[in-house]
């Protein structure tokens, strides 16, 4: 795909998606599964397949007409300059949270797994300084460094999977009843909150390139998603019952730690631990790029430094408030942030598309 | 490009120096800092209920007094036990790091052993411990010891052996071979207390006084002198609402493995004692059938396919005029007590460890859902019938040794 000067290419920008959604991934899907829908959670990565094309359905009608525009000048186009400029502010204050709360997960999966006594606030202050210099980077600098990410991810990911299958017992994933039809619906949700991601990327939508293939790769993408949590969902569960993988915080850390390949190869979770720390550090930078966008829309000042240092500080210091420890992040993510996020990014593109549709703008 | 080039540089140093801070991030300790044990204890201490941490560690002259220490008098021996005693495991733990120059770390235990009195009183605080315990590997075995403490076994275990770890190894390989489809881990320890009945099976180890041996063998070593005890598998405990309630009799066992479909062998005694018949039961095949009356299950039946090959006959018969067909149906007829007691144990303690109501529930889902909170007490009363079928397979490429 022929790459334009100054932006990055719409398989770029579902490549950083997709990384900057393993690290949540990891963190919320087999947990959140195994709690809704037990032993049946492996057929959420299928359904969360209808609403996710139908989300990108809704992206590509609403940049059809604004294939160089960016999601703030689609609105513009679709609700006027007041309501845009407040679905925008809260656009940004949401993105902000989710910022600081993904910043706070990673210093607590730290801590929590691998550096025990640790200082949580250095770790979060470092992982915002490197996040802070990247963002004043180009976008398509993200762009470049998640294609090698993700390739490097991918193999690792799957040889772990590889290793894990043999171990998996299937009474664990059987049987599934029209009982289980009601709690396999309502585990979409989460995972269905994540891949809506798709809407605040298209904040940048004026530095991505090719619209005209945004639902093909969109599809793509989605597709993507589902086999990885599928396989997230089988090694994690299949392996240890829905019953322990709710109980954990971070199930996949305990999958690595459980696991020897070739009954040789063991502590696989120092392998991975690298990666997953490449995709905390794009999730975050993911959302600190939307936000410093965002605010780059809404506010009249030119020199960028002057709100993303603003920006860093106020989510580093939600990171380190706001949450006092891991169960309440947890309860946050589990009773609000997935309405919030279904609300925000998947709702008011849905109406943005019928508005649209009716204005004749879209 | 000059102010960014000294940014970088500052911001490098920055980080080198916060990083160097052990107050922000912890140094790693180096292995040769560390206290490594392969093997530790969980027990509860009578009556006063404080807990246990026991740990099997390379031998060293102690000089703290915070802890009691059972060192192998035997000179050569290099492991001794380090037992500690705290109102819980992570005091236990903690009141160790003081006791060595070294730090002790639990992630490179490879076996855990509960004391029976430990497992009697419940597994759940022993389990929450591990499980919270970031340096404990999932992956670690877990066994109960039978009639005595899991300190008394380590005590005496590294007596009798140079390792006590590679003992227990090989304990397991036997547990595996012979008895069990595989090892118990902490993960399948978590998975029976965090399902609705807590109840499963928990492999045993016990120690075995040369003399009072109880199984189908006796050793004798000629180095040994004097009274000789042995680490020898014995079966599995039952655990049942997080709590050991007993263990299996040597025909359960082999009911047991005979309906989870697990190597067995086994001898037929015929003529009062004066023929005798090894088997090796190499290939079993359980077919588990529910019988419904309308809507009600009246009975289960167990139909098992087993194929096995005769390893000896004590008077060197002529199998070929014999027949096989005849130590076919003694086979079956053995097996078939056999599992009939591994039922009736399952029915008395209400532990589904044939597997019965994990099967009805893959099979009749609905029905399940419909009468799961009444399983086990109608399972209770539920009779169940055994249809065993044997096929000798090899006779090791002769029918006789002694021509009659």
């Amino acid at each position: 795909m022929e790459i334009t000067k100054g932006k990055i290419s719409i398989r770029q920008a579902y490549i950083i998606v997709i990384l900057a959604l393993t690290a949540p991934s990891l963190r919320v899907i087999p947990n959140y599964v195994a709690r809704i829908a037990k032993e049946a959670g492996w057929e959420t990565p299928f359904l969360v397949i209808i609403p996710g094309v139908i989300l990108v359905y809704v992206i590509n009608s609403l940049f059809q007409k604004h294939q160089e525009d960016s999601l703030y000048e689609v609105f513009m186009s679709v609700f006027g300059k007041t309501i845009t400029k407040i679905i925008f502010l809260v656009y940004g204050i949401w993105i902000v949270f989710l910022c600081s709360m993904y910043l706070r997960m990673f210093g607590e999966r730290f801590v929590g797994t691998l550096l025990f006594n640790a200082n949580m606030r250095a770790l979060l202050g470092l992982m915002m300084i490197f996040v802070g210099i990247a963002v004043l980077k180009k976008f398509e600098t993200l762009g470049r460094l998640s294609e090698i990410l993700l390739l490097f991810f991918i193999i690792l990911f799957t040889t772990v999977t590889l290793a894990i299958l043999p171990q998996i017992h299937l009474e664990n994933l059987y049987p599934v009843t029209y009982y289980d039809t009601l709690p396999v619906l309502k585990s979409v949700l989460p995972v269905f909150s994540l891949f809506s991601y798709i809407t605040p990327l298209m904040i940048l939508g004026d530095k991505i390139s090719h619209k005209d293939k945004l639902k093909t790769y969109g599809k793509r993408a989605l597709y993507v998603l589902a086999a990885f949590f599928l396989m997230l969902i089988l090694s994690t569960v299949g392996l240890f019952g829905y019953s322990v993988s709710q109980q954990f915080i971070f199930p996949y850390y305990f999958v690595l730690n459980s696991v020897s390949l070739f009954g040789n190869v063991e502590r696989l979770e120092s392998l991975f631990i690298s990666t997953w720390l490449a995709s905390d550090f794009t999730i975050v930078l993911f959302f600190l790029f939307m936000a410093k966008q965002t605010a780059q829309k809404l506010l009249p000042i030119k020199k960028q430094i002057f709100y993303v240092i603003p920006l860093c500080i106020v989510i580093y210091v939600l990171a380190v408030m706001v949450f006092r420890n891991v169960s309440q992040v947890e309860q946050f993510a589990s009773n609000i942030l997935y309405y919030i996020n279904i609300g925000l990014f998947a709702l008011i593109p849905l109406i943005a598309l019928i508005v649209g549709k009716v204005r004749k703008v879209v | 490009m000059i102010k960014r080039i000294y940014f970088f540089i500052y911001l490098v140093i920055f980080i080198v120096f916060l990083s160097w801070s052990e107050k922000i991030i912890p140094t790693r300790n180096e292995i040769s800092e560390l206290q490594l044990s392969r093997v530790a204890g969980f027990d509860v201490e009578e009556p006063s209920k404080k807990v246990q941490f026991s740990l099997v560690v390379d031998s060293e002259k102690e000089k703290s007094k915070n802890a009691s220490s059972d060192q192998n008098s035997n000179s050569g021996k290099k492991e001794n036990v380090i037992t500690v005693t705290s109102d819980t495991f992570a005091m236990c733990l903690q009141g160790l790091q003081g006791y060595r120059e070294k730090t002790f770390t639990t992630g490179h235990i490879k076996n855990i052993l509960i004391g029976e009195n430990a497992a009697k009183n419940g597994l759940v605080e022993e389990f929450d411990f591990a499980a919270r315990n970031y340096d404990l590997r999932f992956d670690t075995n877990v066994y109960v010891t039978k009639d005595t403490s899991a300190k008394d076994f380590l005590i005496t275990g590294t007596k009798e052996v140079s390792s006590l770890n590679a003992g227990i190894e090989n304990l397991s390989t036997t547990l595996r071979g012979a008895s069990a489809p595989g090892d118990y881990k902490v993960v399948d320890i978590l998975k029976m207390l965090t399902s609705e009945q807590k109840s499963g099976l928990i492999p045993a180890v016990e120690l075995v006084k040369e003399e009072e041996e109880k199984k189908e063998w006796r050793i004798e070593n000629s180095e040994e002198k004097g009274e000789s005890v042995r680490m020898e598998v014995a079966g599995y405990g039952i655990i049942k609402d997080a709590k050991l309630i007993s263990f299996f009799s040597e025909e359960e066992l082999h009911g047991y493995n005979t309906v989870n479909e697990n190597y067995i062998n086994l001898m037929l005694t015929l003529k009062n004692g004066e023929e005798k018949v090894g088997i090796d039961i190499s290939d079993i095949k359980v077919k588990k059938n529910f019988v419904f009356s309308k809507d009600k299950l009246e009975e289960v039946k167990l139909e098992i396919e087993l194929v096995g090959d005769i390893t000896e006959v004590s008077d060197g018969k002529n199998l070929l005029k014999e027949g096989l067909s005849f130590y076919e149906q003694k086979t079956s007829e053995m097996v078939t007590n056999y599992v009939l007691d591994a039922v009736k144990k399952s029915q008395e303690t209400d532990v589904d460890f044939l597997k019965i109501k994990q099967s009805f529930r893959m099979q009749h889902p609905y029905r399940y859902e419909k009468m799961k909170d009444d399983f086990e007490k109608e399972f209770s009363t539920l009779p169940v019938t055994v249809d065993v079928q044997t096929t000798i397979n090899k006779t090791y490429g002769m029918f006789s040794v002694v021509e009659e």
